[in-house]
């Protein structure tokens, strides 16, 4: 019979390696592409998702199971990245990620699966201008599909905050489509 | 749906590869061993585990610092009782027994009252004689308590 999560925790609570191991195995790619959209930077996004998970196994006995550990996982992932954001200085595209975005508007139809560096070129030509906090709202919300109380919760910003930094976010993201000619 | 949303609408279905899973997971492995050793095997001063952020804090539920290593404090703490017990026992055995010549001279002492005792008329005619007889009962006896009490000691 296979473990429920909650056996899973269990056994992780009492510092069960091959327990955590699965944990990792289950949730990298979720916070990894977090991490990506967030970031637009593939190794920053792979330091995040370690973060994560060492942070998470030294706080797995606080853990609160009324919460889904996917749920917890992410909330942790997205508050390091935006700690993170609020460190890095503004990361201008380079040229060539103007390039990559082109292509993937021209294919759009196909619904091709980027890479990882692919992503994180469209993600900074997405993101370029924009605050660290409209960045993480525009990410959980646009390009993770998160509802602006799940936005809430993850973050720990307020309705009122989520709200005027999403909207001034999209406007800046409109303008940059527009400059590079798609209305 | 304006070209925008039809960008962000796809790439909300984008997910990051990651191409050898196995290999990423024994790099976050690797580092939570790391983490765990260094943690354990760490000496004075104690690890400070790195703080989080206002948000983190939050997330994980838990204190932002550590300051003393568990493991750390229990090392101190049982060196100090195994320091304390080495020395109990260390004067136990320095500490001097009660000398030969102290009991000989106790025992001399009781051996003296008694034989006085005996000396002394206890019809209580007289009133001197049985207060010296009472004083020489009660000390007497004061030499005998202070005998088996060092012999209890001692022994």
């Amino acid at each position: 019979m296979m473990p429920t999560e909650k056996d899973i925790i269990a056994r992780c609570q009492q510092g069960d390696t091959a327990a955590f191991r699965y944990v990792v195995e289950q949730y990298q790619t979720m916070l990894l592409t977090l991490g990506l959209k967030m970031l637009g930077d593939d190794e920053e996004a792979k330091d995040i998702v370690q973060d994560t998970f060492l942070r998470a196994w030294e706080h797995i006995g606080q853990y609160d199971s009324r919460y889904a550990l996917s749920t917890w996982l992410y909330t942790m992932a997205a508050r390091l990245c935006m700690s993170r954001l609020k460190r890095m200085r503004r990361i201008a595209p380079m040229p060539e990620d103007e390039q990559v975005l082109r292509r993937y508007m021209n294919e759009m139809d196909g619904q091709r699966q980027l890479e990882n560096s692919e992503l994180a070129a469209v993600v900074r030509v997405l993101a370029e201008g924009l605050g660290a906090k409209q960045r993480v709202v525009f990410t959980l919300s646009h390009l993770e599909g998160l509802d602006n109380q799940e936005i809430e919760e993850r973050t720990g910003l307020n309705a009122r905050q989520v709200k005027s930094n999403l909207y001034a976010a999209r406007q800046i993201v409109k303008q940059r489509l527009k400059q590079l000619g798609y209305e | 749906m304006n070209k925008m949303d039809t960008l962000l609408d796809s790439l909300q279905r984008q997910q990051a590869q990651i191409e050898d899973k196995e290999a990423f997971t024994d790099m976050v492995m690797e580092r939570m061993y790391a983490q765990k050793q260094e943690r354990e095997g760490n000496t004075y001063p104690a690890t400070i585990v790195a703080p989080l952020s206002k948000g983190d804090a939050g997330a994980a539920n838990n204190s932002q610092f550590s300051i003393f290593n568990f493991q750390f404090i229990v090392r101190v703490a049982a060196s100090i009782a195994l320091v304390v017990l080495v020395g109990f026992f260390v004067t136990l055995r320095t500490q001097p027994a009660v000398s030969s010549e102290l009991l000989a001279s106790n025992l001399h002492n009781i051996e003296k009252y008694r034989m006085d005792l005996s000396q002394i008329p206890t019809d209580g005619t007289s009133r001197d004689m049985y207060r010296c007889y009472q004083e020489a009962k009660r000390e007497q006896t004061f030499y005998h308590n202070e005998l088996i009490k060092y012999s209890h000691e001692n022994s």
